[in-house]
């Protein structure tokens, strides 16, 4: 297997309670450090797709590789170590106590001796912000460092892969800055963090390395953002936006400005438009 | 709301009883409540030839029994447990000990009843006793001791220090294969998420009254069908959660089962030592008195302050 | 009818004047059947302010007035109030019952007081609560049930079966159902992807059309952009700013208020500060600005 490859996904399908076919087919690889968008309508298969991926789920037909390790039975605390998953409802994976205890809960399942345990926890406790929230108990805090603490959790395992399974859409907007701020500071301090965010946030998606577009379970778009929004008609059948800059791009585009393809930004725009 | 409020009475000084090990707390509470209920005299009998052998049974009991209530209060008085919120704690008590005090009063006694003292007789042959209402005092007392412990516990020790406590005391078990990790799992799991499923029964309530759901007002019959749309949302909920809940934690590498270290040690001071001989030797006095008035049948307060029995 | 809140306070515990979720003397009026927004950053009060108005809390101190219903917890006042009313406004006012059914509020995740055996009789929920007879409510949950979008055939299925979006929408349904005439909306769009959104404000937007008041509390600014005609902005309790949303993102520092531009009125700000050379003020949509854009490219306006 490819040592770059992070993930390789080839021709995986799920059923659904034996007949109902929730991803079809699906193949994709992601590399070492990329950060890759998937977006989709609600109910096209992301969520468990990611699940598949995490290896929380057998999937009915197809192979998951995740840095080179086969995702069956036997290798299953080997991917545990090297994939996490932060999910939507900030409550509802909140196990702990207290952040403290929370932080912790990973390295206990994985029998980390208890002096390393609370170096660590006090680590990563700081790492996202938290470390004078540690007694705290989760109905004290709000949504936003309730995900910060599980980010926490999944960076003191040291795990190099991150799925986040639209981990801000239940978050006020201070909260999705935030976390957004977070996971651009994670990935600035390690690059070979390798990140796969659903979303529906097509700003952020227009910002990622790489977006792959899922439809009624199958992968109808692979490729960088500025590709894969180029046919905005053909998103806006499956249910989705296009990121606010490209939608004045292609605008500015028809009526015969051209605007160069790497300038993403509303900032980058107007600096363009006013030379 | 904090999981601190669950018995709604933490307090946060910072008394040796606040500063004691849970494990210990929870002992000695138990101890304690055991030196409650043992007897420690006889009560009046018929001997082999059919003599009454009376004793000073009541006056006896409650005497040592005030001995374990001074020790009780004082251990009150050293975690400055309220003593309003003790007596508020009784509110519901009051009523249940009159109608058990009119009960054990008025209600014929059967049996010999030569060996009870008789409070009034009505003379047409129906009698009530003094035994009724010192039974029912000897009730009483107890019930109140056994609060006040139970508040030392309560307001000195957050919730989640008692489960460690519990959990350590089950330990034992895991040589019978009894899966005592897994309990304490789900019973701190249980705590983490009361205030937040609390926060949501308040949320559904208030969607519902908005819907002109009355849950103060109506009969039974309206009120059980107003806590039906309480309810079903709220386990319909619980159960999305808990599974969410459990997939989170598999993704996280839990296993039940397997060796896993914690993060949470609960630890024994010295002075954790002096309070747990302390504990043995009041523990080893009171069972001393039980036994050896049960075994030589004595009543104390004869032996020491000369009281007779006869009445 | 409208609405007024005067000098409206709350504090959910009286003894701490440092709660986070008081309100601290908010005043503003309403008006028959205007579409407002009520927004302002997380612990401004938004939640506690709407549940004023149908009498789910009562004001600690002044009062809000719906029609001729006055919410007060403060009985001095309320006495004060009524003493020059009629028999019938005083009468009303007793119990107050009828106000939940005037002004329908629907929280966020409006999915989970789901709790009956069918979609319909969930929806017939409310209705009947508030006086109407089987038949009646039937009628009119069927209709409100097709207006939202639900298909017939789901009618008698559970609702537990349902997609999240469809459950949010039997929920908003259920208060639809009951025909108030000011509809409160507590984060509509909550978690919901474009499409979803878009039918959800359509939904609201349908209602309004039919001639009643909307009143929704978001943090969505698009929502505010694209629908609101008014909108009052909320800190620490009171409004520190009443509107309109264009006027609202045309300023300079919206950080002032704890909330986000929307893009299109950050492109125009960037716009500006870039020195482009044109009148961007009164551009209020996408379209006429791209148009604007143009115009100058070609003419070769200079842009400092």
């Amino acid at each position: 297997m490819d040592s770059l490859k992070a993930i390789e996904v080839k021709n995986l399908c799920f059923n659904y309670e034996k007949d109902v076919p929730i991803i079809k087919n699906v193949s994709f690889s992601v590399n070492k450090g990329e950060y890759v968008s998937l977006i989709g309508h609600n109910g096209s298969g992301k969520s468990t797709l990611a699940k598949l991926i995490a290896y929380l789920d057998e999937a009915t037909s197809g192979e998951i590789y995740i840095d080179g390790l086969k995702a069956e039975d036997k290798n299953a605390s080997a991917i545990r170590e090297r994939i996490g998953i932060v999910f939507q409802n900030p409550d509802n994976q909140f196990i702990g106590s207290t952040v403290e205890d929370d932080i912790a809960f990973g390295l206990e399942n994985r029998n980390i001796e208890r002096s390393q345990m609370v170096k660590l926890v006090k680590e990563y406790a700081s790492e996202v912000g938290m470390e004078d929230y540690m007694n705290k108990e989760p109905q004290e805090l709000s949504g936003g460092q309730k995900q910060r603490v599980a980010i926490a959790g999944i960076l003191s395992l040291g795990l190099n892969i991150v799925i986040l399974d639209e981990a801000t859409s239940m978050l006020d907007p201070e909260g999705v800055e935030d976390i957004n701020n977070l996971i651009m500071d994670m990935k600035a301090e390690n690059h070979d963090l390798t990140i796969i965010s659903i979303t529906h946030d097509m700003e952020e998606a227009y910002l990622s390395d790489r977006v792959i577009v899922l439809n009624k379970g199958e992968i109808v778009e692979d490729g960088t953002p500025t590709d894969v929004f180029a046919d905005e008609k053909k998103l806006h059948d499956i249910g989705l936006g296009i990121p606010f800059v490209l939608n004045v791009k292609n605008k500015l585009n028809e009526k015969g400005i051209k605007v160069p393809d790497d300038i993403k930004t509303i900032k980058g725009l107007s600096e363009f438009l006013c030379k | 709301m904090n999981s601190n409020n669950l018995f709604g009475n933490l307090t946060h000084y910072n008394t040796f009883v606040h500063r004691m090990d849970a494990r210990l707390k929870l002992f000695i509470m138990i101890v304690l409540m055991v030196a409650c209920f043992l007897p420690y005299g006889i009560s009046n009998y018929i001997d082999n030839s059919g003599n009454v052998i009376s004793s000073s049974y009541y006056s006896n009991q409650f005497m040592v029994l005030g001995l374990v209530a001074v020790v009780i209060l004082t251990l009150m008085a050293f975690a400055k447990v309220n003593i309003l919120s003790f007596i508020k704690s009784m509110g519901a008590m009051w009523f249940m000990m009159i109608f058990l005090l009119v009960i054990m009063v008025f209600i014929p006694k059967t049996g010999d009843t030569r060996i009870y003292y008789v409070m009034h007789d009505f003379g047409n042959g129906y009698v009530i006793f003094w035994d009724g209402l010192l039974q029912c005092a000897q009730i009483f007392l107890r019930l109140i001791l056994m609060i006040g412990l139970t508040m030392v516990l309560t307001t000195t020790t957050p919730p989640m220090q008692i489960t460690y406590a519990f959990e350590w005391y089950l330990t034992p078990l895991r040589l019978f294969h009894f899966p005592t990790q897994v309990v304490s799992m789900i019973l701190s799991l249980a705590l983490r998420m009361i205030p937040t499923i609390l926060d949501e029964s308040q949320r559904i309530m208030k969607a519902q009254r908005s819907r002109g759901v009355d849950f103060e007002r109506g009969f039974v019959s309206s009120k059980i069908k107003s806590i039906v749309t309480l309810i079903v949302p709220l386990l319909v909920s619980c159960f999305a959660r808990s599974e969410q809940l459990s997939l989170a934690m598999y993704a996280r590498g839990y296993d039940p089962y397997a060796k896993r270290s914690k993060y949470r040690v609960l630890k024994f001071h010295f002075l954790d030592l002096l309070s747990l001989i302390g504990c043995l030797l009041i523990i080893a006095l009171f069972i001393t008195l039980c036994v050896l008035s049960q075994v030589y049948k004595i009543n104390y307060i004869e032996q020491w302050f000369g009281i007779s029995g006869a009445r | 009818m409208q609405i007024k809140c005067n000098n409206v306070k709350y504090l959910y515990n009286p003894k701490d004047i440092t709660d986070k979720n008081a309100l601290n003397g908010v005043s503003l009026t309403i008006k028959q059947e205007e579409f407002v927004a009520i927004v302002g950053k997380t612990g401004s009060g938004k939640s506690t302010l709407v549940q004023t108005f149908n009498g789910l809390l009562e004001p600690t101190d002044g009062y809000t007035q719906v029609g001729d219903f006055i919410v007060t917890g403060n009985i001095k006042l309320k006495k004060s109030l009524l003493k020059t009313k009629s028999k019938e406004f005083i009468k009303l006012n007793k119990k107050q019952s009828k106000l939940k059914k005037v002004v329908g509020l629907v929280f966020q995740f409006p999915e989970y007081q789901l709790f009956n055996e069918t979609i319909l009789k969930d929806v017939m929920f409310g209705p009947k609560n508030f006086g109407l007879t089987n038949e009646e409510a039937e009628k009119i949950s069927r209709k409100t049930l097709k207006e939202v979008g639900i298909p017939e055939d789901y009618f008698d299925k559970s609702p537990f079966e349902l997609s999240g979006g469809e459950k949010r929408r039997v929920g908003i349904a259920g208060i639809i159902a009951s025909q108030p005439d000011i509809l409160v909306l507590d984060e509509p769009t909550a978690g919901l992807d474009t499409n979803g959104k878009k039918e959800i404000l359509d939904m609201i937007e349908q209602y309004h059309k039919e001639g009643h008041t909307i009143i929704v509390v978001t943090h969505d600014m698009d929502l505010v952009m694209e629908r609101a005609s008014k909108v009052f902005v909320l800190n620490d309790g009171v409004v520190i700013h009443e509107t309109t949303p264009d006027k609202l993102f045309n300023e300079n520092d919206l950080s002032l208020y704890s909330l986000e531009q929307p893009a299109f009125y950050k492109f125009k700000k960037e716009l500006k500060e870039q020195g482009f050379a044109g009148d961007i003020a009164n551009i209020k949509d996408v379209d006429s600005l791209i148009n604007l854009i143009v115009k100058s490219k070609i003419h070769g306006v200079k842009h400092e």
